[in-house]
């Protein structure tokens, strides 16, 4: 019962040890050093991945990169998506076709006129645009989470014709890559 | 032991923080929102309110009925003087062509009580129309004053009164590009703002319950759309809806047992009635349209809402007898969001001419379409239960706030917020 009840305390005792050294120096494979070398060896700990809030700035330059966060922008009263994004989409779905646990969020946007459940559901059309082209391209629909938000979250938020241009859009955000 | 690390990690990144965001029931006391009578009724009656004690004293009775029944933008109030004779104050008083007058009396009798005597007098036929005695706690002050408001708005125009209803609406509060979302309620009049909910996430479309005990809303929270219904007295609240894709413009049936909404689950919007009691949800239209922003009619026999199945956006009715769907409006490219005055003949509705978005009235026998705003960017209209006001959101300076204008668009009022965008307010039931 004793040696039971001190395996217990050492099995607990050693799990906190584990807990309060950050979870990663657990994971098989990141210990460094060379095997067979004994306490000589430095230890090495992986930081993990950098967490992210989803809403990392979208970069023009990662346009044709995946997988990063995109934004497509519609014209007025404008619910197809534009020649020059169709690029863009295709690099995302292949990298989408090609990891299964890759998943979407596809935001749909409107410009700031108009009644706004309304909006939502042009907001919605936009997002289904994109989410057309990600299908045809052979992505899942498990892989794809659309959301509209209408005009309820504009980037830009003027009441001119170069504000409204930026609020019309579809948000490609990565749930997970 | 790695299921543990998992779930320490879900912690830190925040994202099992159900809680956390949402505050509930904070209170203040001042107004949030501030009534600004722009323009009255050319005929509107002459009414003297005595004061009821002395200014500290009353409690801000005075004040409180003198703004309700100012600002009803019906009552024009003049100031007279009374002296101990009464019948040679009806003299005086019809000399000065005043109509009305009101009189009180507020007695501290201890304990945090009060006595308040109220008595409304009709000037042109010498009479008193009524007497009144409450008591009440201090704390109770304001909404007496409310009731007593009423209670003169209808002796003196044959209409409910709104003084002791409520409006909720939504709170945008910006800091760059954050944003914090909060639904308050507050009186008709401003004052007395509470924050149900405060969220990170988009808050949109509140709908009062015909009982005014429950709010229903949409909330994009953990970036997906969902409706929720929340008791206002209890906080608490119950998930109506989270599809997959939109679910949206929660409109309660007029008994209160079922609600229209929007859903996506046919991959287009389309409007859907949910019973709240069987849970069984029925989809009400078809095709390929966008179907949104369904109302009930009073008789709770139809639904009209908008939809893009004739190219523009225009207000259809669907009857839910004979699932007979008829255009409504004919007038403008665009017109949205309508909702029937309680009489269920005429709508409100949200009309787009040019670059204008109105507020707009339709008689729905005549056909005619009246604006009632002529300027601004316009949205939202929500009606009062006495069907006599209209209170819906504008844009001016940049700011989002509220407006009022009557069902005839003769009066108007502002209401310009302390802090943040004002947005999609709605009225309660009486």
């Amino acid at each position: 019962m004793k040696i039971l009840r001190l395996t217990v305390i050492l099995l607990v005792t050693i799990g906190f040890g584990f807990l309060a050294s950050g979870c990663n120096s657990f994971k098989l494979g990141k210990k460094g050093g060379a095997e067979g070398e004994g306490d000589t060896v430095a230890q090495t700990s992986g930081l993990g991945e950098q967490e992210s809030f989803g809403d990392e700035a979208i970069s023009p330059e990662n346009r044709l990169k995946a997988p990063y966060n995109q934004s497509y922008l519609f014209g007025f009263d404008r619910y197809d998506v534009q020649p020059e994004d169709v690029a863009s989409i295709n690099v995302q779905a292949n990298h989408l076709a090609a990891n299964a646990q890759a998943k979407v969020r596809l935001e749909g946007n409107t410009d700031a006129r108009g009644s706004r459940e309304y909006n939502i559901a042009l907001g919605w059309k936009r997002a289904k645009a994109v989410a057309d082209i990600l299908k045809q391209q052979g992505v899942n629909q498990e892989q794809i989470v659309m959301v509209s938000y209408g005009k309820e979250k504009p980037i830009a938020l003027g009441h001119d014709e170069d504000s409204y241009g930026k609020n019309r859009r579809t948000d490609l955000i990565y749930e997970a890559k | 032991m790695l299921l543990l690390c998992q779930i320490l990690k879900l912690l830190k990144t925040g994202r099992v923080w159900l809680g956390a965001g949402l505050l509930f029931l904070a209170t203040h006391v001042y107004a949030v929102l501030e009534l600004e009578l722009t323009q009255g009724v050319d005929n509107a009656v002459s009414i003297a309110i005595f004061p009821f004690a002395e200014p500290s004293l009353d409690g801000g009775i005075t004040a409180v009925i003198s703004n309700d029944l100012k600002n009803s933008g019906r009552f024009k109030l003049v100031n007279a003087a009374a002296s101990p004779d009464l019948a040679a104050n009806f003299v005086a008083w019809r000399a000065q062509k005043i109509e009305a007058v009101v009189s009180g009396q507020v007695k501290q009798i201890g304990g945090g009580q009060l006595v308040i005597t109220v008595k409304l007098f009709d000037v042109y036929n010498k009479n008193k129309l009524f007497e009144k005695e409450y008591k009440i706690k201090k704390e109770q002050t304001r909404k007496l004053a409310h009731h007593i408001s009423d209670t003169i708005y209808q002796q003196l125009t044959g209409d409910r009164g709104i003084f002791s209803t409520r409006i909720a609406y939504v709170l945008v509060e910006r800091h760059g590009r954050k944003a914090l979302y909060k639904l308050q309620v507050a009186d008709s009049d401003g004052y007395n703002n509470r924050t149900l909910l405060a969220s990170r996430f988009p808050l949109m479309s509140p709908a009062w319950s015909p009982d005014g005990k429950k709010i229903a809303y949409v909330s994009f929270e953990g970036h997906r759309a969902a409706i929720y219904v929340q008791d206002i007295a209890s906080g608490r609240r119950e998930l109506l809806s989270k599809f997959p894709g939109i679910n949206g413009a929660p409109a309660w049936s007029p008994d209160g047992r079922k609600v229209a909404l929007v859903l996506t689950l046919t991959g287009y919007p389309k409007i859907h009635i949910l019973d709240l009691a069987t849970k069984k949800l029925e989809r009400v239209t078809d095709g390929w349209s966008l179907d949104t922003e369904p109302n009930w009619s009073p008789d709770g026999g139809s639904l009209i809402f908008t939809s893009n199945r004739g190219g523009n956006p225009q207000i259809y009715r669907l009857y839910l007898g004979n699932k007979k769907v008829e255009r409504v409006t004919f007038q403008g490219i665009y017109n949205a969001r309508a909702a029937f005055t309680p009489s269920g003949n005429a709508i409100v509705m949200l009309h787009q001419e040019g670059d204008m978005f109105s507020i707009a009235h339709e008689d729905l026998k005549a056909g005619r379409l009246t604006l009632l705003t002529r300027a601004g960017l316009n949205e939202s209209p929500s009606i009062a239960p006495n069907g006599k006001m209209i209170v819906y959101a504008t844009n001016s300076n940049s700011r989002g706030m509220l407006a009022e204008v009557s069902v005839d668009g003769r009066v108007k009022l502002l209401l310009p917020a302390g802090e943040g965008e004002v947005q999609e307010p709605a009225w309660s039931p009486f």
